[in-house]
């Protein structure tokens, strides 16, 4: 299956049904809420929750497995890294020379790469339940002005077709003996050049082409308010959920910082 | 018709499945042979494009084979295959991107690792063949849309493969045009290459190809003569194909005994041997 364009996936859910511009706020509130915890298993639980809400949005799980497998290298390269930087900790496992791993600054680490896949799917909420359209008329009711809306969404109506242009012209080159598997890392790496020239210069057609068919049909011609086919209403739900999630982030946001709830890395309670 | 050569480029029993999903080619056997000028047709989604990327391996069958010049291609790197089998793309877009076309017609040839004085050789024939060696220094890019067209094609026929598969070759040109590319298409046939042509242009084909083979629905449901398929109007308007008007033409003047004609030149021909002879 391939995932490298579009993320949304429909199906007819709760998740699904909430206003673009309610999910948007839930994504936001758990990414705020996952940069200020720094304990390991409200992240750890933030995750699970995650992972509930899109279950119960009957996102398929090959779809969890897929961000999962993305996010992993990255993950692993944070529980690595973080314990050589990190040095503080009293409960030492190696030293050697200037390496000083501590137990402290290994479970430091494992919380940061939880919190970037928190992070990760904190996005994936919106994006998995939320077909591209909604998410720009979402932005665009929020304040967004439309030019910037419309060129969001030509950007991301775009992906596809782009992704499909650099498939054909990898195909055109490799039929003309480009080998991308040859050679050492630079040696490879130069071997995209002839596909990276040749999808800008397609981009740059298509973006010429896609600009003039836009002034054909009069973009940007009127200076009136623009109504909409599927104009977006926030149902009396959607605005108890929106209520639901500023509140559960001002409480966490307050216990934070005013009780020190999740500021240590595994007591739950200073 | 000039007699042809072994086989180049063998399906066996060709299938393929997009996605574990889309069945796209469902059992196909076709020999192709040096020196055949073959017409790939059929309507869109047929499965034409499908087929002629497996000849080069750019798709790889979900099951069957593909033999090039009697060995089976799996596992064999694309790369190695363009020195065979060459591939020109609908849109020449999605292949230029050297600085001048002298360049473009030589990234090819060095990608198989030909020697300098060879490069210059089959990039000097390729610029004369194709007639674009007044834009030898230009950037391919900003050229207008039929002389990129004839520097993709120049830029795979340096490679000299055995065969080209050209798809859809004259979309977008005008008749002039379309026919000047053809006339070099042709000759490069005449001079040993195997041409498998796709196009949804039923002149050309009649015009210029020697076999026809129809797809429908990723099967093969005629692999004859040119002037056997054409000849063929029910098959082909099961295919949504309409055979050109000048065949159409000759079919209804069969009274006269002219016989099917693929190009007005040979009605014309053929009708004046049925009225001279009258």
């Amino acid at each position: 299956m391939s995932f490298s364009y579009d993320f949304y996936i429909n199906r007819k859910s709760w998740m699904h049904d909430i206003d673009p511009r309610a999910k948007l706020l839930l994504s936001a509130a758990l990414m705020v809420i996952a940069l200020c915890i720094e304990n390991l298993w409200i992240i750890a639980a933030i995750l699970v929750g995650i992972h509930l809400m899109l279950v119960s949005a009957h996102v398929p799980i090959d779809r969890f497995a897929w961000v999962w497998k993305m996010m992993t290298p990255v993950m692993i390269m944070i529980v690595l890294l973080w314990p050589l930087f990190y040095r503080t900790g009293s409960t030492v496992l190696i030293e050697a020379g200037f390496i000083r791993v501590t137990l402290e600054s290994v479970l430091t680490g494992l919380t940061m790469a939880l919190r970037i896949s928190a992070l990760g799917f904190a996005c994936f909420i919106l994006l998995f339940t939320t077909d591209q359209a909604r998410i720009i008329r979402g932005l665009v009711k929020m304040g967004v002005p439309y030019n910037v809306g419309l060129t969001l969404a030509i950007a991301l109506r775009y992906l596809p077709t782009f992704y499909g242009i650099i498939n054909m012209v990898i195909d055109a080159q490799r039929a003309r003996g480009l080998d991308l598997k040859k050679g050492g890392l630079i040696a490879r790496l130069t071997s995209y050049m002839p596909i990276l020239v040749a999808v800008i210069i397609t981009g740059l057609r298509t973006s010429d082409n896609l600009a003039h068919a836009l002034e054909t049909r009069a973009f940007g011609a009127g200076e009136g308010k623009r109504t909409y086919l599927h104009d977006l209403k926030m149902s009396g739900f959607d605005i108890a959920f929106s209520a639901a999630v500023a509140v559960f982030t001002a409480v966490v946001l307050v216990a934070r910082f005013r009780y020190h709830f999740g500021d240590e890395l595994l007591a739950l309670v200073a | 018709m000039r007699a042809l050569g072994d086989s180049v480029i063998r399906a066996v029993g060709l299938e393929h499945v997009y996605d574990g999903e889309v069945a796209a080619l469902g059992g196909v056997d076709l020999d192709i042979r040096r020196g055949d000028f073959i017409g790939l047709i059929g309507q869109n989604g047929s499965g034409k494009t499908t087929l002629a990327k497996h000849f080069n391996g750019l798709l790889r069958p979900t099951s069957g084979r593909v033999e090039i010049d009697g060995a089976d291609i799996a596992g064999v790197n694309v790369s190695r295959i363009a020195r065979k089998v060459g591939f020109v793309f609908q849109n020449p877009d999605h292949q230029v991107f050297c600085p001048t076309v002298r360049e473009e017609c030589a990234f090819g040839p060095r990608n198989i690792g030909l020697g300098k004085d060879e490069i210059e050789l089959r990039v000097e024939d390729a610029l004369a063949r194709f007639k674009i060696r007044k834009y030898a220094d230009h950037p391919p890019a900003v050229l207008g849309f039929g002389i990129r067209r004839k520097v993709s094609l120049a830029a795979v026929y340096a490679m000299r493969p055995d065969a080209l598969i050209l798809d859809e070759p004259t979309v977008g040109l005008d008749w002039k045009s379309s026919m000047e590319l053809m006339e070099v298409v042709r000759g490069l046939n005449e001079a040993g290459h195997t041409i498998v042509l796709i196009t949804h242009d039923m002149r050309i084909v009649a015009e210029f190809t020697t076999r026809s083979v129809v797809l429908k629905a990723g099967r093969v449901i005629m692999d004859a003569t040119t002037r056997e398929v054409m000849s063929d109007r029910d098959a082909l308007r099961s295919t949504q194909i309409a055979p050109p008007q000048v065949v159409d033409l000759s079919r209804d003047l069969e009274p006269l005994g002219l016989g099917v004609a693929l190009s007005s030149g040979e009605f014309a021909e053929a009708y004046y041997r049925a009225a001279a002879a009258v």
